[in-house]
Parts: C-alpha cells; structure tokens; sequence
C-alpha cells in the first residue's frame, strides 16, 4: 500500500500512509488510539473505499469494494471485537458464507468435520454443534481465528488478536502464526502489547496521525525507540518507569489505619468461589489476575451491580452487601468499568450530562436541576482534570478514549468518594492521555482516596499499587506487599498460583484462603439496606471558572444540521400553512382552525407518552387499546351503571377513574418490561390484544350512546372559545417538555434510553423510571380516550383509539425523536402531528381522496426519517 | 470441572429443547382438551374449517417469521394482504392463476419498496414498514373506491379459498407447501443460514462478507409476497377483496411468531414452530365458540382477544425465564 488518502467529513484519517508486508511475513503494525491503524486495514479490506493511492497485493494493482472480495482475493481479517454470530454454532460460524452444499442443500456433516478438525490445529476440542455464545471470549476468539485462517487465505490480519486471550492460549496462536508463516502466509499483527510484538514478528510499521513514520526491521529497535515514534516525543524513561505513577505512599503509614474495604470468602455465581482482599483509604490496591478469574465480577459485586452468593464484605468497619449500584453509590463508592461504551457513557450525551449523572440527585431542589449549580461543577471538573472538549454541550461520543474516561472519572470525584473502583482504567487509551491518568490515581490516593484498580498491565500494577492480590480462576492466590512487586511473581501466580514465589508474596492455603486469615468468615450474606451516609457532594465553591467554548468549523457545522434537523420540521409547518393560505379557501376560519386542532390533540397527547416511552428506547403499542378501555370505562361510571353516585361526583369519578384506570395498565406494561425483561413491543403488543378485548367485553361490545353535558366538556367545552381539549394538549405538551428538560426524572429517562447499563451504574433507578414512563403513556390515551367520546357523544369499544398506536409513532419519528432511545423531542412531536394533519387536510380540501393522503402521509414518515438520518450522520 | 461442563451444556440443552417445543406442546395440550370435552371438535368439518380459516394468518405469519429472524419486523402485511385481496378480486374474471399471480405480485410491489427503503435509505424497519402499510392501505382503498370488490364467480377464482384437495382445503394445502418450503429453506439452504446470521450480528454478518443488503431484500420481497397471497385467498374465500380488512393482522403474526419462541431480537427461530403458534392462537377461538355451545357459560366473542392477550403474556413470561436460566447457566 503507498501513498494512502482518507478523509472523513473533511478531516484527514490518513495522509501518505504506506505500508509493505513480505511473502510470509509477520508484520507488525503500531501506533497510537487514533492513528489511522484501523483505517488502513478497513481500506485495506475493503470496507473504506480509499481517496487516494495504490494498493499492490499478489504483484498486481488490488481494487477492493467490499469485504467479501478482499475474503475472495485471499486477505481475511480478524477484527478487534470479536465479530461472529452468537447464537449460530461454532460450525456455522467459521463456515458461513462458503457453506459446503450437496445438491444445493447445506451439508452439515461435512462443515461439521472439518470445523473439529480445524479447531483440533489449535489445541481447541470443543462441540461445534453448540452456539458460539456458550463459549468464553477467549475460545469465541480462537474461532473468529480459526474461521479467518481456513480461508486459505494469503494474508491475514489480526487486530489486537490477544488482548481477551490467556497466556497459554497466546502461545497457540503464536504456533499458528508460525505455522502460517511457514507455509508462505503473510500476518499484518496490530498490538498494543510491544512484548508480543518481538515474539511474533519480523518487521514492523509505526504509524502517527495517519501518516506511517517508520518501517523497518523489528530487532534493530528497542521497546523505547517504538514508544518513543509513537508518541512522537520522547518520555522520560530513562528511569526505565512506563507509568504515570508516583511512587506509593509510606506503606507502614497505611498498615495502621482500619481497612476501608474487607472482602471475606467471597463467591459471586459460578465466576467468584473465594475471594478475599482489603482495603484502606489512600491506599492504591491492585487487583491481577487473566480474563475470567472474575475480577470484574469482585469489582461489580462491591458496586452492587451483582450480588454476592456467600461470603462476606466489609465497608467501613461495617457489614456491607448493596442491594444496587444506588446504595453502593450513595455509600461513597464509584465504579468505572472495564469498557467505557457499553457500560459507561451515554454516547449522544453531552460532556455534561455524562459528568453529573451521578451526581444529579445533589444538583435538584424537588426533583428539579439546578442548572448554575451543574455548570459550575462541570466547569470546575474540565479545568482540574483537563478535559479537552469544545465546550460542555459537545456529545461525548465525540471525544477521545483519555477524555471519555477523565469525564468517567469525573462523575464519580464530583461525588467526593471514599472508595473508587477502576476496571482498567488506562485500556484503549493513548499512551499520553494514559500517563496523565495514571498521575491522576495517584493523586487522588494521596489525597485519603481508596483505590481498587483492576489491570492487565502488568507495569500499571506493579508501579501503581501500594499492594497486589492476584485472582487465579476466582479465587485470592497471593498477596504481594513488598515494593518492588516482581511482575514475573504476579505472573506466576495467575498462571499457576502455587508458584516457588520465595519472598514477598503471602501465598494462599490450598483451601484457597490466605494463611494470614486463620478467621474464617461466616457463610451466607445477610442483606442490610445500608443507609445513606451523609454524602458530602462536591459543590461548587465561589470560584468560577468561566470555560470559553472552543469554536471550530466542525463544531458549527454540527450545530447547524442539529438546527436544521430540529427546524427542518418547523420551516415544513410554516410552508404547509402558507401553502394553504394561498390556496385552499377558508382555510383562515375558526372552522378549519377547530376541526384540526380537534383531529391532532388526541394524537398529540397520546404522542407526548409515547415520545417519553420512545426516549427509553422502548415503545407502547397498547396505547390505542388503553384509550378504548378508557373509553368504555367512562359511560360505566357516569350513567350510574354499576353504583349510584351524586351526578358532580360521578362526573367527577368519571374524568378520574378511566384515566387511572388505563395508568395502572401502563404500569402494568412498564412492570412486565422491567420484571420479565420482555421487549417492549412484545410486551405492550399484550395490552393492545387483550386491552381492546377488555373494553369490549366490559361493553358487550355494544355502542354506548349518551347525553351528559357535563362530562363531554372535555371534548365540546369552548371557554373563550379556545377547545377543552386543545388546553389539555397544550398543557400536557409544556409540562412534558418541562420535565424532560429540567427534571432530575427527565434526564435520567434519556440516559437510560442512552446507555441503559451506563445509566444502571450510575445510580439511575432504571426499572422505576421505564414503569413510570410506561405509567404516563396510560395517563396520557386515557384521557385521549375520554375526549374521543366525548366529542362523539358515544363510546365504541371496537373502534375509540383504533389504530392511534401508529398515528402516535408516525407522529413521533416525524418530529425526529429517534427510535434508538436517549434523545426526545416532545415539541416535535407536537409539530411532527400537525405537519401530518395539515398534509391530510390540504390534500382533501384540494379534492384529493383520503386514500391517496395515506400514501402521501408514507412518504412524509420516510422523507423524515430519511432527514434526520442524514442530518445524524452528516 | 468437565463434569459439570458437561452437564449445564446438557441442561442447557434439554431447556432448549422445552422451550423450542413448548408450543408443540402447549397445541398438543389443548388438541387433548378440546377433544376429550367437544363432541364434535374433531370432527372432520372443524378440523377443515380451523384449517382454511387460518392458512391466511399462517402465510401471513411464514413471512413475519423470517423478518423477524433477520432481527427486522414488518408491520405491513395486514394491508398488504387487504391489498393483495381487491388487486386479485379486480384480476378474478381471467381466472384464479391470473388472480393469484396478481395479487402476490401486488404483495410483491409493496415488499419490494419496504425492502428498499429499508436497505438503500437506511430507514428502520419499523417506520419503513409503518410507512409501507398506511401506502399499501391507501392503494387499497384507491383501486376498490372505498368499497369491496366482489370477485366473479363465473371463473375458477373461488376455488382458491374454498375448494377442496384430496379432501383438504386448498388453502391449507398452499400454506403447508410454503411451510415446507419455509422449513426447508431455513434449515438447509445457505440463504437461510444468512438470514439468522444477520438477525444475529449484522454487522459480523457484513464483516463475513455475507451481502446483508441482499439478504434482507429476499426476506422483505417474500414477506410481501406471502402476504399478498394470502390476501388472494381472502378474496377467494370472502367472495370479495375487502380493502378495509388486515389491519391488526402484522400484530396477531408477530404474536403468533413469538408464542412459537421466534427471538424478536432475531438470529433464532423455527418455522414450524410458528406453525404451532398460528394454530394455537386460531384454536383459542374456536375452543371458545364450543364452550359456547355447551351452554354453560356465554363468552361474548371479544373474550378471545382477552384470552389471546393472557396467553401471549404467559408465553413471554415462560421464554423470558429460559432466556434468564440460560444466560445463567
């Protein structure tokens, strides 16, 4: 490949990136998070087409457009996440694709052979009948290489093959390589561990902001020269150190103090059968062990994101077992977990949001943020911790690993914790940004805070920790106290745990707990609901750091599709009106003003509840049914069917109950969502089934006609001639809008439609939110419910609300809330229904069949969705 | 170590087996209930008659499945099928092959568009095929004038739905040919390997190289196809293409999907038993018009949707325990 051009939206990924691999070659490719790395091998691919450049493969000039010819020219990649199907079998998962047929049917007991047979070449006997899924990520991993390798493939390439892989399985994979190598296969190797590197390969290319920077023969360069091209600056590791870490504090200080954090016998599942650890505040205590020996579990179970199966924990000197990552949070405890995107931000969040989402409980007065008080402290934590961002309102996807993770670490310091657990806290991150974290933990140790950090990096541990316990397939295996921590003594442990570790380590009693603790714990945990402590949040002091937003190009270009996507739907509105003003006649009376606006509040108010259900990233099919149920209700209770009641108060009743009434099926819906972790299409599907059944029974299914003036003001009333129900859509519309845009319950409903486990661990009540929300959505089509009959002066089970599910979605996705959860617009919602409306209106005032409005009413749902894509991605 | 490997892989597996075949069941069950309670439940005229009333939510319910599979959902089969309806209704005075290849070929239109959408535009599944329906509804209601369409009785066209076949009802003889199809095509077919890959994992599908976009173009077309279908057997069977009809049916297919333990999530399913579900959910109806008529007791026919409702919900309930046992596990 020479002299390779990639731009993205304008910005340059790669300038002039070259890269040469020999005939059975193992290469190896470097660089830093951002370096154009991956790029070059997408293009390479055929995933990316390329700007610019040649790419010579096999002596000839190689076009590519797809991956599935890069797989047929002999070039199969292994990508960093693993990437097969997890429910398929083993067997279908390295054959799919290129099936073996007989007859053009599939033959199964042929793939099925081969498949064990190749898997055999790398030590692997598994049954390759089963789902992939029943796997660990490491043997998952050792298929997506065998499925890359059986292609006969003339190049492969690995991305960062080893990092979910233990040591014996690495040693496997290097034979394969060997074996590749010597039957003339070339290997392009992308690792971040350069020890592997000087194992495997022979030449290496280090790449720096999408330009390569050096090629050349791996044994003429040492560890530093690599670092040091990476980086583009030299480090100062003359002193052989690789961190960022200060030395730790005085270890005999820390001896005396009272553990903060003891963990006894602690087994979680199947992962965790005894674990044992301790820790005081200002200490740094590492946690080693391979992939699976259940450091992470440790990790979540202190948190509260799991629970423990026996065992005991300890925090503060008091018996501790947190029921949810809340309790284990407002205890002083902060989580940062192993991987950033699927379980810590909320990507379309911005920077402040995703910092103070832990924190929101503190910055509200009555459920209501306080929005000087969180800019203050996001102010305050951008400056100290340096956090480069444009401005506190840029989405957090936006930004780099290194600052994704300072504004991780952010949500839980403004919290002014005593213990802070990090899973990896430097992974995925430049080597730079990794430095400045690395100096951070430190600090913040010095400062009286507990750390537990959790690591594969052997240098972090061994560097960073004032001590290290090392796991071994869920168990404590050793304890290493004395600096310097040997990192082959660590090793040796994970490896095999009873290792001829002579001097430092404290190693474990074949029964698997440590000599030191003759003690032993009492089995079986007793659940305590630990009461808050008093939590002293960080406030913000007096001192305001004004942040002056970066403006570049980029940025107002974001701003203006955002713009654009959100008004695109007004200057659509506003033309509809002007259209119809010009050409539709009466189109200016109070008529036509009320016979739409009649049409599009139901809508819109049942909108409003499915715009807060979409922003979960869920969805209420029932809502229609709800409405009938509503419906039906109403007549039951005002004509004295079942109690006689005082006519006020049965009118009253009468607003009250059907509304409730449909509320209470709407938690219903949210309980089995949250309960039974039933999708919530499947789940709503139910009450849309069964509810309008209900309301049909409950009416015999027969037209309930009346005449009761009182009741039906909600769908005739006219005060100063404004509609009823016009001011109740209008009503619901602001305080909807309201809620989500200044409550504490509005902002934790998107970032749990954002990220759900993110938010989980954040402290966010996930489940009490989606049943409330779920809650509204009833509230809001039972008193749609009512206004249908009441402006039809009959109720009829089989038809009130027939179809709205669709209208309120087809409302909704027009006012560009998307599907995906995390953003809402309920103001778009409402302007989404008139558009929608107005579209149907024009087109029958101008003689156009109503059918044909259907068709139309199609395109625009497409057309705008369509927009809205595009303004996303840009 | 290995033991107990050994055994949770065969748990695992017999808990796969319940829950694939738990519909099976559940249908044998009820077969067993109505048969020991109704006199005339297993008589020949209502096996026929649940047999021909349901192959239409069956086809419909065929191409639903393998949408869902692909981790997509169409929610225009019901107008589809409406529309597949007046369009073979209108074509019926050339005959029943032109009449049906007509309205599978509307059906086909409609799948066709969604499918685009859908893969070139990069529009959801569930707004392109929210779009799809209002569109195939409005060309409905344009084509019959806002009226049904009677079909002509001077051709054949009318033996299509009601016509028999070595004693079965030729509707039944058509869905159990596609479900045979479907079946075969799912297990033994590349394709239909592809189809649950992507339901899976599109974008390791992609990266596999398999052509995503084709795949669930096919998936898309024969959905719409199957649904048109089944409207040309409504029309056959109602004696008139009826434009207002299906809405409400994507939803009792998807239901019928999931009682059979198809993943709404896709990358997993099973056709039969989809088959199952189908038949069960048609069952509950007809069981409730026998209780009817012993007398004790008079449901209303609304009870049925009640009754659906509560059974969907049980279903669900039990599968997301298994989900929950087996992740566990």
């Amino acid at each position: 490949m020479a002299g390779i051009h990639k731009h993205f939206s304008g910005i340059a990924a790669l300038s002039n990136a070259s890269l040469t691999v020999g005939r059975g070659e193992v290469h190896a490719l470097i660089g830093q998070n951002g370096a154009g790395k991956s790029t070059l091998i997408k293009i390479l691919t055929g995933y990316y087409a390329k700007d610019a450049g040649e790419i010579v493969f096999d002596g000839q000039v190689f076009e590519v457009h797809s991956p599935n010819a890069a797989q047929a020219n002999g070039i199969s990649t292994i990508y960093q996440e693993i990437n097969l199907i997890p429910y398929r079998s083993v067997a279908e998962n390295i054959f799919l694709g290129r099936e073996h047929r007989q007859f053009g049917l599939l033959n199964w007991r042929r793939m099925e052979a081969e498949a064990e047979e190749l898997l055999l070449r790398f030590n692997l006997k598994i049954d390759v009948h089963q789902p992939l899924s029943r796997y660990s990520t490491a043997i998952q991993q050792m298929v997506a290489i065998a499925r890359a390798v059986s292609f006969q493939a003339k190049l492969v390439i690995m991305d960062e093959p080893t990092s979910s892989l233990d040591d014996h399985e690495v040693s496997v994979l290097f034979e394969v390589i060997q074996q590749l190598k010597s039957s003339g296969v070339s290997v392009i190797f992308v690792s971040h561990k350069l020890d592997e590197l000087y194992v495997v390969c022979e030449r290496v290319t280090v790449m720096r902001d999408g330009r390569t920077v050096l090629a050349g023969s791996l044994g003429s360069l040492s560890k530093l020269d690599l670092v040091t091209t990476m980086i583009g600056r030299a480090l100062d590791s003359a002193t052989g150190e690789q961190t960022g870490f200060t030395p730790g504090s005085d270890p005999a200080l820390i001896e005396k103090g009272e553990p903060l954090l003891r963990v006894r016998d602690l087994s979680v599942g199947r992962k965790v059968t005894s674990a044992n650890l301790d820790l005081r505040s200002g200490e740094i205590v590492g946690l080693a062990g391979l992939l699976g020996s259940g450091r992470s579990e440790i990790a979540r179970t202190i948190f509260g994101a799991e629970s423990a199966s026996a065992g005991e924990m300890k925090y503060e000197g008091a018996a501790f077992a947190p029921k949810s990552p809340a309790t284990a949070i407002s205890s002083g405890i902060g989580f940062c977990t192993e991987d950033r995107k699927t379980d810590g931000i909320v990507p379309e969040m911005s920077v402040r949001e995703n910092l103070t989402l832990a924190l929101l409980p503190h910055l509200a007065q009555a459920g209501v943020v306080n929005d000087e008080a969180q800019r203050s402290v996001v102010a305050k934590f951008i400056k100290t911790l340096e956090i480069k961002c444009s401005s506190p309102e840029q989405p957090i996807r936006e930004l780099s690993g290194g600052n994704q993770q300072k504004v991780l670490l952010a949500r839980w310091l403004c919290l002014n914790p005593k213990l802070l657990i990090l899973d990896e806290p430097t992974r995925g991150i430049d080597v730079g940004a990794k430095r400045e974290i690395q100096t951070l933990i430190s600090a913040l140790a010095a400062d009286g805070l507990g750390v537990l950090m959790i690591s594969s990096e052997m240098e972090e541990l061994v560097e960073g920790s004032d001590r290290v316990f090392v796991l071994r397939e869920g168990r404590t295996v050793a304890e290493f106290r004395d600096h310097p921590i040997s990192e082959d003594a660590i090793m040796a442990a994970m490896a095999d745990g009873t290792s001829a570790l002579k001097s430092t380590a404290v190693i474990a009693a074949p029964d698997g707990t440590l000599r030191r603790d003759a003690a032993r714990s009492i089995n079986g945990i007793t659940p305590i609901d630990a009461p808050p402590r008093d939590v002293k949040p960080f406030l913000p002091s007096d001192e305001r750091t004004k942040h002056v937003p970066v403006e570049t190009k980029e940025r107002r270009l974001a701003v203006w599709s955002g713009r654009m996507r959100r008004e695109g739907v007004l200057i659509a509105l506003v033309a509809l009106i002007g259209f119809n003003l010009a050409f539709t006649p009466h189109f200016l009376s109070w008529q036509t003003f009320n016979v739409n606006l009649t049409q599009v509040c139901n809508i819109v108010i049942v909108g409003v509840g499915m715009t807060l259900v979409i922003g979960t990233g869920g969805i209420d099919l029932s809502v229609g049914s709800l409405m009938a149920i509503a419906g039906a209700l109403a007549p039951i209770i005002f004509q004295n069917k079942i109690v006689s009641l005082p006519s006020a108060l049965g009118i009253g009743l009468a607003f009250l109950i059907p509304v409730l009434v449909a509320g209470a099926f709407g938690w219903f819906n949210g309980w089995l969502i949250t309960r039974f972790r039933i999708q919530p299409i499947v789940a709503t599907l139910i009450l849309f089934i069964a509810g309008r059944g209900l309301a049909q029974v409950s009416t015999n299914g027969n037209l309930q006609a009346f005449n009761a003036p009182a009741f039906q003001v909600i769908g005739l009333g006219r005060p100063f001639g404004v509609p009823v129900q016009a001011l109740i859509m209008v009503s619901v519309v602001a305080i909807a809008a309201w809620m989500l845009r200044f409550t504490i319950f509005g902002r934790e409903l998107l970032a749990a439609g954002g990220n759900e486990e993110a938010a989980r661990l954040a402290g966010v009540p996930v489940n009490r939110i989606k049943r409330m929300v779920y809650m509204i959505s009833g509230l809001c089509a039972g008193m749609a419910g009512l206004i249908v009959i009441a402006i039809n002066s009959s109720s009829d089970a089989n038809l009130v609300g027939l179809g709205m599910e669709l209208d309120a979605i087809a409302a909704v996705s027009v006012g560009g809330t998307p599907f995906t959860g995390g953003r809402a617009s309920v103001i778009g919602t409402l302007i989404g229904a008139l558009i929608i409306q107005l579209v149907r209106y024009t087109l029958l005032a101008n003689g156009i069949p109503d059918a044909a409005a259907l068709v139309v009413k199609a395109a625009i749902i497409v057309g705008a969705v369509f927009i809205q894509a595009k303004g996303q991605s840009r | 170590m290995n033991g107990s490997k050994g055994q949770s892989a065969q748990t695992s597996r017999s808990m796969t087996l319940i829950s694939q075949n738990s519909v099976l069941i559940a249908l044998i069950l009820l077969i067993l209930f109505g048969a020991l309670r109704y006199e005339k439940f297993l008589s020949p005229f209502n096996i026929l008659t649940v047999l021909r009333y349901n192959s239409m939510f069956a086809l419909v319910s065929l191409g639903m499945c393998f949408v869902i599979m692909s981790g997509g959902i169409d929610l225009s089969v019901g107008t589809t099928a409406a529309l597949g309806s007046v369009v073979s209704a209108l074509l019926s005075p050339h005959g029943a092959w032109i009449g049906m290849v007509g309205g599978m070929s509307a059906g086909a239109a409609v799948g066709m568009i969604n499918a685009l959408v859908i893969t070139r535009l990069k529009i959801p599944p569930f707004i392109s095929s929210l779009a799809a329906m209002l569109a195939a509804q409005g060309a409905a209601l344009l084509l019959a004038q806002n009226q049904s369409v009677s079909v002509s009785y001077d051709t054949d066209f009318t033996v299509i739905g009601q016509g028999d076949w070595l004693g079965f009802p030729i509707p039944a003889w058509i869905a159990g040919f596609a479900y045979l199809l479907g079946s075969l095509c799912l297990n033994l077919t590349a394709g239909g390997r592809k189809v649950l890959a992507i339901g899976g994992n599109e974008e390791a599908a992609r990266l596999m190289g398999l052509r995503v976009d084709r795949v669930k173009f096919f998936v898309y077309l024969a959905s719409g196809t199957l649904a048109g279908l089944a409207g040309v057997i409504l029309a056959s069977q109602f004696g008139a293409g009826q434009p207002v009809e299906g809405i409400g049916w994507e939803l009792f297919a998807i239901a019928s999907v999931v009682v059979g333990g198809t993943l709404l999530t896709g990358g997993q399913g099973s056709v039969i038993a989809t088959l199952a579900g189908v038949l069960l959910l048609g069952l509950i109806f007809n069981i409730l018009n026998f209780e009817n008529g012993l007398g004790w007791i008079s449901l209303s026919a609304y009870w049925q949707s009640v009754v659906r409702g509560l059974f969907l919900m049980v279903v669900v309930i039990f599968q997301s325990r298994l989900v929950v046992k087996r992740q566990r596990a």
